[in-house]
């Protein structure tokens, strides 16, 4: 018999692989930048995806500082790691699209750097969240960074705007419309609307597996005592 | 007791508490000259301009640092004294408490950064004039990041290998008013050829003035 977890990761793992063939075989190439442009409708989608993960984990934490609750601290450290996961790929989407488009796989450019802080600021809640001995503590503690690290989404999404930098300005939000082909912009909300679907979901299932490894440890410790 | 005669107690006893502990007022300051003269012994002689551009980097480099002792250890006295368990039974402002310790941090960063550029100006004579225009962008990254610092001593303060957190977490979320910082200094070394300095201090500003807002919110949560 299928799980329940197996029936999810087909269906949404499958509308995310249907997006990325689209993206392969029916959207046409770039006018500029060729076929290397393709990575647009990967790079974009998770970069979303790890926003929104941080958004979920500004919302748990305000939820948490509101009504303290040992669900919503967890639904906090299951958005923290699967958005490291997403900024861990959209650093790498990024730099496999670099080289080809800006010549360098790694330049310390204001977008690029402002998400790789993200992704440092992601690492240091988990240590932060192991370093704190007592539950109560650590739901304030970490709720409150969890807010703290939310408010770096608007300096990594205002930054291409505010600093001198080499990656594009905002294509798709932005006055004057957006600037690509009708087509392609909607295989790339099919793709972003998709990938944030299954991040929202991935974050569904590791908070299930923190619950029930808690729910274990609990368990063990009561037999032990 | 109000939060306003709170404030004023606290951010006294504060400062007398600094003047006792002379050492804790001394080290930052003495951590910056020593790191200010190093760079210069050891630095090679440049052109003007780029010479100018190093300068921006010792300074900011070396006050950042000094900022960041006076950060970390900004809760020890009170650990030392039991404030944190005093509190629970004496009922102070959250309020009160984050802008005594916000005023005596800015009072001691203002410290630093006045001794970094007497030196400077000692070490680098043709260059006062320019030395002296950073005092402004460097003030304001100092008033934007001694909230966020309060905040994230406070909430390392009860947390397993405090000294290793702390940086981690100060580093990359100063990273942007670093930046701001910089760059303001930049255009004020290449006489605004790279742009007007005025929306990078209004940013500054701005950010001061957010995080400022967003950590004494967080802190009267943490310590409620």
């Amino acid at each position: 018999m299928v799980s329940k977890q197996v029936k999810g990761l087909l269906l949404w793992g499958s509308l995310v692989v249907v997006g990325w063939l689209l993206a392969l075989f029916w959207v046409p190439p770039d006018q500029s930048q060729g076929e290397v442009y393709r990575i647009l409708y990967l790079h974009v989608p998770v970069s979303f995806a790890a926003f929104f993960s941080a958004g979920v984990l500004c919302w748990h934490s305000i939820q948490a500082l509101i009504k303290p609750n040992v669900g919503a601290l967890l639904s906090q450290r299951a958005a923290v790691e699967v958005g490291l996961v997403f900024t861990i790929l959209t650093l790498a989407t990024g730099s496999i699209w670099g080289k080809p488009t800006w010549g360098v796989w790694w330049t310390w450019d204001a977008r690029v750097t402002t998400t790789l802080i993200l992704a440092v600021l992601f690492a240091s809640y988990l240590i932060f969240y192991d370093a704190i001995p007592s539950e109560l503590g650590r739901m304030k503690t970490c709720s409150i960074l969890g807010i703290v690290i939310a408010a770096d989404i608007p300096i990594i999404y205002k930054s291409v705007n505010w600093w001198r930098t080499l990656h594009q300005p905002q294509t798709i939000i932005r006055s004057g419309g957006a600037s690509m082909s009708s087509e392609m912009l909607y295989l790339l909300i099919y793709c972003a609307i998709t990938m944030l679907v299954f991040g929202f979901w991935l974050i569904r299932q590791r908070r299930h597996t923190l619950i029930l490894s808690k729910q274990l440890e609990e368990q063990q410790l009561s037999q032990f005592s | 007791m109000n939060a306003v005669s709170q404030f004023k107690t606290l951010f006294t006893f504060g400062l007398k508490n600094e003047w006792r502990h002379k050492e804790r007022m001394f080290t930052p300051v003495l951590f910056s000259l020593a790191v200010i003269l190093l760079f210069k012994f050891t630095s090679a002689s440049f052109s003007e301009d780029i010479e100018a551009k190093i300068m921006i980097g010792q300074i900011l480099v070396t006050c950042f640092l000094a900022l960041q002792i006076i950060l970390q250890r900004t809760f020890e006295l009170d650990d030392t004294d039991g404030v944190f368990t005093l509190i629970q039974t004496y009922r102070i402002s959250p309020s009160a408490w984050f802008c005594a310790k916000f005023a005596n941090i800015v009072l001691l960063g203002l410290l630093v950064i006045v001794v970094l550029l007497v030196c400077m100006n000692v070490l680098n004579p043709g260059q006062s004039e320019l030395i002296w225009m950073f005092f402004v962008p460097i003030a304001l990254a100092v008033l934007a990041l001694s909230p966020l610092g309060i905040l994230l001593s406070a909430l390392t303060a009860q947390a397993n290998g405090r000294q290793i957190l702390f940086p981690i977490l100060y580093f990359p979320l100063s990273t942007p008013v670093l930046i701001s910082s910089s760059s303001v200094c930049l255009q004020y070394a290449t006489d605004n050829a790279v742009g007007s300095p005025s929306a990078w201090l209004g940013l500054l500003v701005g950010m001061s003035i957010i995080f400022f807002t967003l950590c004494l919110l967080l802190f009267a949560e943490l310590v409620d």
